[in-house]
């Protein structure tokens, strides 16, 4: 066997999904190559730690949301944050629309990172849409160095559609992220101003 | 299940609704909070999950075991939601690391033994979507290859691969793999 299905296969082995040839195959190529042998005690390591990694409570938002399940989700999602609502920007299928920011600014970083929320309320679920993300000069969707345009289809559901979008913007920029939403022909756009300091 | 299924109809949805979810809360919280990194994001994700559980109620109490169905809808929430695979990953300037020849891992002694668990789950965090998803999912959820490929839509063989990866890169973050 070569290492490479040795070290993919040890999952098999573990959960006692191999035969008994592989196994025992398996078992032999441990017992000879250091390699793997200290590649499966480092899974069995990175498992014990994420399996330990403690994790705090569960907020008791999540579980008063949980007794009322019919409310509104927007009444509990919306009332911790400053909602700015753009009602001009979006009128007909999406309905409402609003734009909610969030800042975080390390120190002495060439970039600050800056996530922008984008909140759609649709009435109704609606398959097949295509967001567009257009950047102004000196800002970029982390993870998408250089990019000024970002596109991909989606799906709203009924209800509200947040839409968290992680940005790098270089010291001092400002400009408009725009945001267009586009579904047979029809086309909403939202503008959000950058940077952005409210909520 | 129809004797569960009789007693669940037997009561009302909200109340029915929260027992049958309630003892997977603490499954999802984790797990959102791993995916989503920050705690509000996390919360957003919980609540969005709730939400859907509760438009599809129906589906949910009859279900025998409710959690791999609500962990599937919260880990397709969040890859779905804005970070649609296809369309963001061809996005990306780099070749596709799951396109790239993959090797196995030869360095022989161990990485990890000497690191500091915080340091071990920052290494993961850091990883790319595609990888840490299924690290997160089969190494610390402990769901099955099968189960993840279902959730996430991807094919089995691929799943191996991109675990592969994602065990070699955390490795390699502490060292130089060779
Ligand atoms: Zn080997």
């Amino acid at each position: 066997m070569d290492c490479l299905s040795v070290q993919q296969d040890l999952d098999a082995l573990r959960e006692g999904r191999s035969s008994d040839g592989q196994a025992d195959r398996l078992r032999a190529h441990l017992a000879g190559c250091d390699a793997c042998r200290a590649f499966a005690a480092d899974v069995a390591l990175l498992r014990e730690r994420l399996m330990a990694e403690p994790v705090p409570a569960v907020p008791a938002s999540l579980r008063r949301r949980l007794r009322e399940p019919a409310a509104p989700a927007s009444v509990s999602l919306w009332s911790r944050r400053r909602v700015l609502p753009c009602a001009a920007a979006l009128a007909l299928a999406l309905g409402l629309a609003f734009v909610l920011s969030r800042w975080r600014a390390p120190s002495d970083a060439p970039f600050v990172e800056h996530t922008v929320t984008l909140a759609v309320e649709s009435a109704g679920d609606l398959p097949g849409v295509t967001l567009r993300l257009i950047l102004p000069p000196g800002a970029e969707v982390a993870g998408h160095p250089g990019r000024a345009e970002i596109e991909w289809q989606d799906d709203l559901v009924a209800g509200v559609n947040r839409l968290r979008i992680p940005l790098r913007l270089r010291e001092g920029t400002d400009g408009v992220l725009v945001a267009r939403i586009e579904r047979q022909n029809k086309v909403r756009e939202l503008n959000v101003l950058l940077p952005d300091r409210r909520g | 299940m129809s004797r569960l299924l009789s007693f669940w109809r037997g009561r009302h949805d909200a109340d029915s609704f929260e027992a049958c979810v309630a003892p997977h809360m603490e499954r999802l919280w984790r797990l959102a909070l791993r995916l989503q990194g920050r705690p509000a994001d996390a919360e957003d994700l919980v609540q969005e999950t709730l939400a859907r559980a509760w438009r599809h109620r129906a589906d949910v109490l009859a279900l025998d075991a409710p959690g791999p169905w609500l962990a599937r809808v919260l880990t397709r929430m969040h890859v779905d939601r804005w970070r649609r695979r296809n369309a963001l990953d061809a996005a990306e300037s780099l070749p596709d690391p799951d396109r790239a020849v993959i090797e196995a891992d030869t360095k022989e002694t161990s990485s990890l033994a000497t690191v500091s668990a915080e340091e071990v789950l920052a290494a993961v965090r850091a990883l790319p979507d595609r990888w840490r998803l299924p690290v997160l999912l089969h190494d610390a959820e402990g769901y099955s290859l099968e189960e993840i490929g279902r959730m996430l839509g991807i094919p089995v063989g691929t799943l191996k691969s991109r675990l592969h990866r994602a065990r070699s890169a955390v490795r390699k973050s502490f060292g130089d793999g060779t």
